[in-house]
């Protein structure tokens, strides 16, 4: 009794629950020089254990609470699903196309019925192997011994995707918003910490001012440039470089516009997300990573996520009361490999 | 000493104050509340997840039970930790080092079998792909080349020529697919065999040679090719080995494995090529003593000139680079024992008609 006495104006007074971040780049260079060295020894074999020391080392650092997360996924675990993958899934479709060339050559219009429908299909697994990797991180995220799920196969989130790109493209990407807030809307719906929910109350509508400055600025950009300098061929590298910096920088006002609906249309059981960045410390952010990226070729890319990561813990707060006696350990099944998909798309990335 | 931490096993959120008492070998841990007794951990499974900067906050996680979390709070509790578990985090890194030794050696057998596989796969050829595919794909092929090209050579008399030679050695019906050999205007001293009996002779070949029976050696080593299905076998090998060298590298060192597999596997076909060729020049009644003679003067020219030039020249640019004279290959034609009857491959008429082979003509005529 005295003890429920106690946590209840707690509670009512904690109600502003910060992220924290005590990662340091100091501490991360040794791990990704490290990394880097197994890499080219093991014809970058290592790249799987190496994946996995930097995410136990971001995910250790974020402190939600005070309370530190905890990554338990394996090397071993992304090794067997990039495995199971290659010859469940890549090697198949790769014979597949091959033949598909072959009839091709052979000038059988079965060959690019084949063809088309390969390429259709990788449509299809990619998403599908993006949601996969969603599963595998949830299952491996600990917080007070209690782990993450993000409920579903993929398949409704994979054919989902797969039309609105379709959609997307045949109306010259204004459809994007919409499709982007249908996809975050399943994602977010689907994922759990332990039995605790996440909801996503937003839609497209928000987006579509800031969508539309962005896509205006772009298109913009491409025209004034063909107009300039009649095509991007006769552009220097430096004024092409300094295209796709506009372009991305153009595009970080429909990227600031997104991080802020849909976190600040986020719940967690009952709590909201703010998020408060703002655009100048976005830009900043994304031109420290494109130069931090380029200037070391690659290598410090794990800094430029970690750079992400202390940009995310500084900006979101969740505000509200949760009931964390209620939040109990997650009965979703926990997948036994991981991301082999999204490996193969190049997208298991962080 | 004991310590305040506070106690999650996965239950809730919500957790529970303990005080935590650490031997080397074992971890009490008592509730505050005094309710029940929770179960001890031995030490050797604990491992830290995360430690403050300042020292004053360790974060212990247990190696297989990862419900449970264990935050320490206190001055200096980092300090102290290190003194009572001097194998912190040792245990549970020996733990996955065991479990990352097993897995290698899991991935190596794995990937050896993928890569046998893989190599083995265009042994599938000859039973997957019938005779009519390859002979289509290889009018295709030779469509683009012959368009891209306008230096065929058509000169009616040498192709005539030619045409015998290429009857001599392969009369109709010793091979599974019917033949189409092409004479292309080039100073490279080369030949090669495409899918489905395509074969091309560069002119510079037929320039250098002494004798037909040269060519006819060179030829019947193209067929040798064309025998095995080779070409085709070697694109479905370069295919499978790109694919398997981007996939373990990641594209790092795919291109550079991909050329030297396909360079030392093209040796074995060679040898095969080579043994289909001294059985064709038997039957056909023509000397072996040419074929060789050939090879080994351009290694003999090769040798004087600047050593470079074989690496400098593309692939394609020097029979001997496509077609590495061993001692082994050399001894093997020479030890050929001698016919009881033999004549040289085409007579000297129609030897100086082979040679002018690109030389221009008034009248065209089809003679393929």
């Amino acid at each position: 009794m005295p003890s429920d006495a106690n946590t209840a104006p707690a509670n009512a007074a904690a109600t502003r629950h910060t992220f924290e971040f005590t990662g340091t780049a100091g501490e991360m260079w040794p791990i990704v020089l490290k990394n880097l060295l197994l890499n080219i020894i093991t014809l970058s074999f290592y790249r799987f254990w190496g994946r996995t020391n930097v995410r136990r080392y971001l995910w250790s650092n974020v402190r939600f609470m005070g309370d530190p997360l905890e990554y338990t996924g394996r090397g071993g675990e992304l090794f067997v699903g990039f495995l199971i993958v290659t010859v469940v899934v890549f090697l198949p479709l790769v014979g597949l196309l091959t033949w598909a060339q072959a009839l091709m050559a052979r000038g059988e219009p079965f060959g690019f019925i084949l063809f088309s429908a390969g390429y259709l299909l990788l449509l299809w697994l990619a998403p599908l192997g993006l949601y996969r990797a969603f599963k595998y991180r949830m299952s491996r995220t600990r917080w007070r011994g209690v782990r993450g799920a993000q409920t579903e196969s993929g398949v409704r989130y994979a054919t989902e995707f797969f039309f609105y790109t379709i959609l997307t493209v045949f109306t010259a990407g204004l459809l994007l918003p919409f499709m982007e807030a249908k996809l975050y809307t399943q994602e977010t719906n689907n994922r759990r910490f332990g039995t605790g929910r996440f909801s996503f109350s937003g839609s497209s509508g928000p987006l579509y001012s800031a969508f539309l400055i962005s896509y205006a600025l772009v298109v913009g950009g491409y025209v004034l440039v063909f107009v300039i300098a009649g095509n991007l061929a006769k552009l220097g590298f430096v004024a092409i470089l300094g295209l796709y910096l506009f372009l991305g920088l153009a595009f970080a006002i429909y990227e600031l516009a997104k991080l802020k609906h849909f976190w600040n249309s986020t719940k967690f059981e009952g709590a909201e997300f703010v998020f408060n960045g703002e655009i100048g410390e976005l830009i900043k952010l994304y031109l420290g990573n494109i130069l931090l990226t380029l200037v070391t070729l690659g290598i410090a890319y794990p800094i430029a996520q970690m750079r992400v990561v202390r940009f995310m813990t500084e900006h979101l707060v969740l505000v509200g009361q949760i009931n964390l006696a209620a939040v109990t350990q997650s009965t979703e099944a926990e997948p036994g490999f991981g991301e082999g998909l999204a490996e193969g798309f190049d997208m298991g990335t962080i | 000493m004991r310590l305040n931490a506070r106690y999650f096993d996965g239950s809730n959120l919500e957790g529970q104050t303990v005080d935590l008492d650490l031997s080397p070998s074992l971890a009490v841990i008592r509730p505050v509340a005094g309710r029940g007794v929770l179960p001890a951990i031995p030490s050797s499974k604990l491992f830290e997840i995360h430690r403050s900067a300042d020292g004053n906050r360790v974060d212990l996680g247990v190696a297989d039970n990862h419900d449970i979390h264990l935050m320490v709070e206190g001055a200096g509790v980092a300090a102290y930790i290190d003194t009572a578990l001097p194998a912190l985090g040792v245990e549970a890194a020996a733990q996955k080092r065991h479990a990352s030794v097993r897995l290698l050696a899991i991935a190596g057998g794995v990937l050896a079998v993928l890569v046998i596989a893989f190599l083995q796969l265009e042994r599938l050829v000859p039973v997957l792909v019938p005779l009519e595919s390859e002979r289509a794909l290889g009018e295709r092929l030779m469509e683009g080349f012959v368009e891209s090209s306008d230096a065929v050579c058509t000169n009616q008399v040498g192709r005539a020529a030619l045409t015998r030679m290429v009857n001599r050695l392969s009369p109709e019906g010793t091979l599974p697919i019917p033949l189409t050999v092409w004479v292309t205007k080039s100073d490279w001293v080369n030949a090669f065999a495409m899918p489905g009996g395509q074969i091309v002779i560069f002119d510079g070949l037929i320039q250098k040679a002494q004798s037909p029976d040269e060519v006819a050696g060179v030829l019947a080593h193209e067929m040798g090719h064309v025998e095995h299905r080779h070409a085709l076998r070697r694109l479905v090998r370069a295919a499978g080995i790109g694919f398997l060298a981007s996939m373990v590298s990641g594209g790092v060192v795919g291109d550079v494995s991909q050329q030297l597999l396909v360079m030392t596997f093209s040796r074995e076909m060679e040898e095969e090529a080579d043994t289909a060729a001294l059985k064709t020049l038997a039957s056909a009644g023509i000397a072996s003593d040419g074929f060789a003679a050939f090879f080994e003067r351009l290694a003999a020219e090769d040798n004087e000139s600047d050593p470079e030039s074989l690496l400098a020249g593309s692939t394609l640019e020097s029979l001997l680079a496509t077609h590495p004279l061993s001692k082994e290959r050399a001894n093997k034609i020479r030890s050929q024992p001698p016919l009881q009857s033999i004549s040289p491959a085409l007579d000297e008429t129609a030897w100086q008609a082979l040679k002018g082979i690109c030389s221009p003509q008034q009248a065209k005529m089809d003679d393929s």
